[in-house]
Order: structure tokens, then sequence, then C-alpha cells
């Protein structure tokens, strides 16, 4: 924790912050103006305010929790973060993007020297960059990206590290979203306010968030992050933004394409009572998923893991020719037991549709022989036998399974994580996306 | 349903003991037989003593000789197949032990019981025994964890209840969704209908409404009982244990009808005004 940051007593403001760009910016109020964020160039001389504002206390207690935050961490700039609710951290946004427009049409202007009036402060416009944390080459160039950026990392960090472990419904809206375990309500969940944090920061980066490689992995990381804990409630908007700004991405697609192939699931379909629930029928989603898993493939043939999970998707929507065609393709490349495992899996479910016995029995045989003590292919194999009239076959596979270990750490099936497992998890891709910042760069 | 092979020589293929066959009146050596377990009420209470005259069955709508009929002789394979995910606690894993303790408490000597247990995983508490201190053991030893895999499970516990050729029942209890299986429910249906295995299901809470349970039991000429609360349960488990020994096994060698496909089944009673409850048909062949 840095010695400057020390908590008081309620809110944003439990992260007050001596800063030392916090007095010289900001001129005495004038008592006469009406609050609100219309802005209007003064002529005098800035004044040293005796005490600033609780919003530009807020502000710069955020923008400092920005410049600690150490990507990743659950540390004191995110916890402190984490306490702000949900009312103080969309004005905070709003400062800072109204006083990052004020600059910039200043910069416009040619405007230097000055005040500028906002929320009733006289601001010095020399005092504005500093305000808003800029360097002096960011303040040339009207360039907040670096900020932005990183705190769209430090509410990602937040919403990801410190509101799970929070206590009470800080960090939420007030949007209800229920939790199920095992299909079952087991309580109310989080809506959670920083991911919306994260994305309407993102938004304002100039002149197109979508030019940013690092947006697109925070989307990409964060979405993976959600969907491995089936946490759909923050997971749909996120796809959503992200879908919005990077259509043609491989990456994303894959992942709104695994979101629809889960939301099959009429139960994963409860995680949302807020409005997020899509109710459609199981093929409508399973359509949606096949045409954003097709598209991923198209865009990236390599992506082995896409097009095991179209093949699974065709042949959920009964087109087992081409669900076979493309299992076979994912089957021959796929690296990595468990994506062999699902590539044989499928493909034998898919062989075994087709009316080729043998050809499914080899393929969930070599499932099986993969991760030995996984179950799915061993009652594959019980039921393909069962089907054609093979009791003895039958038994003899339905044997094995019932021979497992009884002891779940000695069992091993990745079939009960194919709906949240990424072959490019969000561990790894939220290292690769910390990585730049951790290394010292402005980024 | 699809008992449409010799059964000495399955008998054999599965390695089972002769005396089971021996156990079994219904079935002779070299006939292709089908048997239907037929539970026959008159205001909701069994009909008794009714022999192989009393019968009707139409196959495909085709009459066909009914060749034996027993009620109460048979002893009973019951293969409890019971949910063990994160849902099922407290209270309701109370129940739910008390009323499969309950269960074995009504069988009989020559009764046979074994215990699947299911979350994500499809577990083997105790394989059929006449041993029922293994089932007994094993029920209160299995601990709630996990998610629910009812259809794979459901498979599992028809496919024990055909390990032997003995009259299978198979009560499958689950309080949740599937979420986890790998079998597709109308995979494991399409399986129900060429058993003759009899499901009958218990669906707690906030269950699986009319999904794969009813079908299932439907399919299989059981019964899904759809409940609230497992306050009931145990009376539950031997309700149907009662109901199922009250089943008539009537068996007949098919004539007149393709050998494959689908059978559509209609059982009847001559002359009295009963409720007949049997499979709808089954499915045979390859």
């Amino acid at each position: 924790m840095n010695a400057r940051v020390r908590a008081t007593s309620s809110g944003f403001a439990a992260a007050i912050v001596t800063l030392a760009l916090a007095g010289p910016a900001v001129a005495q109020p004038r008592a006469t103006k009406p609050p609100g964020a219309q802005v209007s160039l003064v002529d005098s001389q800035a004044a040293q305010p005796a005490k600033s504002p609780p919003w530009l206390q807020n502000l710069q207690s955020w923008l400092q929790a920005i410049a600690e935050h150490k990507p990743g961490e659950p540390d004191i700039p995110a916890i402190l973060t984490g306490s702000a609710t949900e009312a103080e951290l969309e004005a905070v946004r709003i400062d800072f993007l109204a006083l990052l427009d004020i600059h910039r049409r200043l910069a416009e202007r040619g405007a230097r020297a000055g005040q500028a009036r906002y929320k009733n402060e006289d601001i010095t416009v020399s005092g504005i960059p500093k305000l808003l944390g800029l360097t002096s080459a960011e303040a040339e160039r009207s360039d907040a990206t670096r900020i932005l950026k990183r705190a769209a990392i430090l509410h990602g960090d937040v919403a990801m590290l410190v509101i799970p472990n929070s206590l009470g419904k800080v960090g939420c809206t007030t949007q209800p979203v229920v939790v199920l375990k095992d299909g079952h309500d087991v309580g109310t969940g989080c809506h959670g306010t920083h991911w919306i944090q994260g994305r309407a920061l993102l938004d304002a980066i100039r002149p197109y968030p979508r030019a940013d490689p690092m947006v697109r992995l925070w989307y990409e990381a964060t979405i993976a992050f959600l969907l491995e804990r089936m946490d759909y409630a923050n997971g749909v908007p996120q796809i959503d933004q992200g879908s919005l700004l990077f259509p043609s991405d491989p990456g994303l697609l894959f992942e709104h394409g695994v979101s629809h192939e889960t939301f099959v699931s009429v139960i994963n379909q409860a995680g949302d009572r807020g409005g997020k629930v899509d109710l459609r029928p199981a093929s409508a989603h399973l359509k949606e998923a096949e045409a954003l898993f097709r598209r991923a493939v198209e865009l990236d043939p390599g992506f082995i893991e896409a097009r095991i999970h179209h093949g699974a998707v065709l042949g959920a929507l009964g087109r087992h020719d081409e669900a076979a065609g493309e299992l076979r393709k994912a089957a021959a490349s796929a690296q990595g037991p468990i994506l062999r495992y699902y590539a044989e899996l499928f493909l034998g479910n898919e062989e075994q549709a087709l009316g080729g016995r043998d050809a499914a029995r080899a393929h969930y045989n070599q499932a099986s022989a993969l991760f030995p003590t996984a179950q799915s292919p061993r009652i594959a194999l019980s039921a393909l036998a069962r089907q054609r009239g093979d009791r003895v076959e039958a038994l003899a596979a339905m044997r094995h399974v019932l021979n497992l270990p009884a002891d779940e750490r000695r069992r091993e099936d990745p079939w009960w994580s194919y709906r949240f497992w990424f072959d490019k998890n969000a561990e790894m891709l939220l290292r690769d996306l910390y990585r730049p910042f951790l290394a010292g760069g402005q980024q | 349903m699809n008992r449409r092979v010799p059964v000495v020589a399955a008998l054999l293929l599965w390695g089972l003991p002769l005396h089971a066959a021996a156990q079994n009146p219904t079935f002779s050596s070299k006939v292709e037989a089908v048997r239907v377990d037929v539970l026959v009420t008159k205001d909701g209470k069994p009909v008794r003593n009714l022999g192989p005259a009393d019968f009707e069955i139409f196959d495909n709508g085709v009459p066909q000789q009914v060749d034996l009929v027993s009620f109460e002789q048979l002893p009973l394979n019951v293969v409890l197949t019971l949910d063990m995910s994160d849902s099922v606690v407290g209270e309701r894993l109370a129940h739910l032990r008390a009323a499969g303790q309950g269960l074995l408490d009504g069988l009989k000597s020559e009764d046979r019981a074994a215990l699947v247990t299911f979350n994500h995983m499809v577990t083997l508490g105790a394989d059929l025994t006449a041993d029922w201190g293994r089932v007994r053991r094993a029920l209160d030893q299995a601990r709630p964890k996990g998610n629910t895999s009812v259809v794979d499970a459901g498979f599992t516990g028809m496919m024990l209840g055909e390990s032997d050729v003995g009259r299978s029942l198979v009560i499958v209890f689950s309080d949740g969704l599937d979420t986890s299986s790998w079998l597709a429910p109308e995979a494991v249906i399409e399986i129900a209908k060429r058993s003759d295995v009899v499901v009958y299901a218990v669906s707690a809470g906030e269950g699986e409404k009319g999904g794969f349970l009813r079908e299932l039991s439907e399919q299989t000429g059981g019964r899904l009982f759809e409940i609230e609360s497992t306050k009931n349960l145990s009376a539950i488990f031997l309700q149907v244990l009662d109901e199922f020994r009250q089943r008539y096994v009537v068996s007949y060698s098919p004539a007149g009808v393709p050998a494959d496909g689908w059978h559509r089944l209609t059982v009847r009673v001559k002359g009295r005004e009963v409720t007949v409850k049997a499979r709808p048909g089954y499915l045979a062949g390859r």
C-alpha cells in the first residue's frame, strides 16, 4: 500500500489521496453558478482552493489508484476502488471524460491559458492535463489512451479479483441476478458496475477503440474469465460489446459461439433475471452458435478448438455429414490431449448418427485411451452396443464405468468442463493482457 | 422390452447363473418371447388372480396368444439410482437415505438390490446383491457434490437392471436438471424402448418437469412422481415397490408381426372394467 493512501469513512472518498497535482488546477468556486457540467471559459487567474471539492477528490483518488494498481493483483488501489458505489464510479468517469473533452476542445481552439468552468469550479486551463493525469506529450495530443486502458485494467481486476471476495452488494448494480448451482437458485449474484465502467472507459479511446489490440485482448481475456466461471449475467453484455467492436475477430466469435452453445441448456439461461435471459429455443441458439463458429473457422482455418465446437453444434442441429467432416479435420490436427479427446468423442457421436458403428466405436475408444478414467466415452460405447442389440458388449463397456474409482480426484473427464474450458484460457489471456503494463511500458 | 433373443443363449452370454433362469418361469429356452409388466387396478387397487385367459395382447394391432402370466412370484432386482449432486443436502439427503433404507426393508429375501449414485459422475455404490447390508452402507457413505448427469445415470441404472435375467425395477431419484450428461435423452429413450426394465422416477423440487424422467418412465411402463418436498419420499419408494409387486408379468411369443421395428402394444383385461398400465410398445431388431 502506498503510504499516501489512507482510508476514510465513506464511499470512494475512502481513498482520499494527497495528490500533489490536486490543488493548483482548481480555482475558488463561484457560489453563484449553478452546478453542472456546462463548460465556459473564464479569464481570471487561478486561485488556490482551500479544499478540493468532493468530485475532484474522487477523481484524484481514482487516477492515483489507476497509476498505482499492479495489473492482475488484488492490491490496495484495487480494493479501495472496489469500495466505490455505482454512482461514484459513474460520476468519476463522467468527470474524467468531461474534463478530457474540455481539454480537447480548448486545445482545438488553441487555448493554453485562462480558466474553464466545470461543476461550479473554475479550473485553470493549463492545469487540466494534470487533473487528468496526462503527461506533457499526451496533453499535447489530447490523448488519454494510456489512462483509459490502465483504468479498464483496474476495473476489470476489481471485478475479477476484489468484488467476488467482497461482502454485500458492493460493486454491483441493483439489477437482480440469480445464482444457480446444480440447477437450483442458491441466491443472488452481482451485475458488476466495474465491468460497465471498464467497457465505457475503453469506448472513450480515440479515434476508435477497435484500432487498439489491447482493447480486443481485454475483451477476449475478460470474456474467457466470465465464461469459465459461467457468469453470464456479466458475460453476455461483455460479449455484446466485444462483438460490436470486433465483429470479425476469431477469438471473440468463438467465445460468442460458446455462450450460445451453453444457452442451449435452459438452466444456464436462468443466470440473469434482469432482462438478459435469452429464452429462445435451443435451435435458435444452436443456429447462432453455428454461424459464429463457422465464421471463426473461415477467418482462422487453424483454429481447431473453434472447428471442434462447430462440428459439435452442426451435429446437434442434425447436420451430421457436415459435422463429421468438420470433426475429422479437427481430429487430424488437434494438439494436446483435451482437444483430441473432444474431437474423438464428438466424431464418435457423429459417426454413430451416420450409422458408422465401427468408426464410432473406434473414435470412442480413442477418446477413452486419451483419458482412461473418463466415463463419457465408455457410456457412449455402452449405449452404442445396446442400440444395436449387443447386450454383452454394452454391459462390458458399462462395467468399465462402474469400476471407475468413486473418488472424483481419480477421475478425469474433460467432457464435464467442455462448456467452460478454453485451450487458450483466461489465465493465459490475462497474462498476455497484463504483460506490457507490468513491463513498465507506458501503454 | 425387446427380449427377442433366445433367453438361454442370452444367459450364457451374460455369464449369469442358471438358477436365475430356473426362478423365472416366463421364458422357454428356445422361443423368442416378449414379456410385459402390467399393472391392473380397479378404483386404484390392484386386481389379483388374473390368468393368461384374462389378458388380451395386441402387438401392432395383431392379437397374440398369451403364454404365461405370473404375479408376485418373481424375485426382484431393484436398482436404486439416486442423485447425489450438490443440491441434495440437509433434510433432502436425510429423506433420501431414509427412503432408500426403507425400501431395502421392504424387500423379500429372494430379492436383490443395487445402488448407483450420480452427480456428474456415475458411481456404483453396490452391485446387484442379496447382501443388502452392502447397499445400506453404500447409501450411508454417499456424499452429495457436483453437477447432475441424470440421463447418463438413467441409462446406467437400466443397464445394471438388464445385467440379470430377473425382473428389474429401476428407481431414479433426482432433484435437478441435467447439467452434465454425455448421452442425449433421446438416445436413452430409444434404448429404453428396447429394454424390459421398468423405470419409476421421482423428480423433486425444481427438478425437470415433464422431461427425460417422464419419458423414460412412460416408455418403460413405470411412473413419474413429481414432488415439491421429499418429506414423504419413504412412502413413495414403498408405494413404488408395492405397485411393482402387484404387477403381472405377461409373456407371449410374437406371431404375425414383423421382427424388427417399433411394436405398439395394447394390453386389455377381458370383460372387466379395470385400468391397465403397461409400456406403450417395444423396439425390436437393429
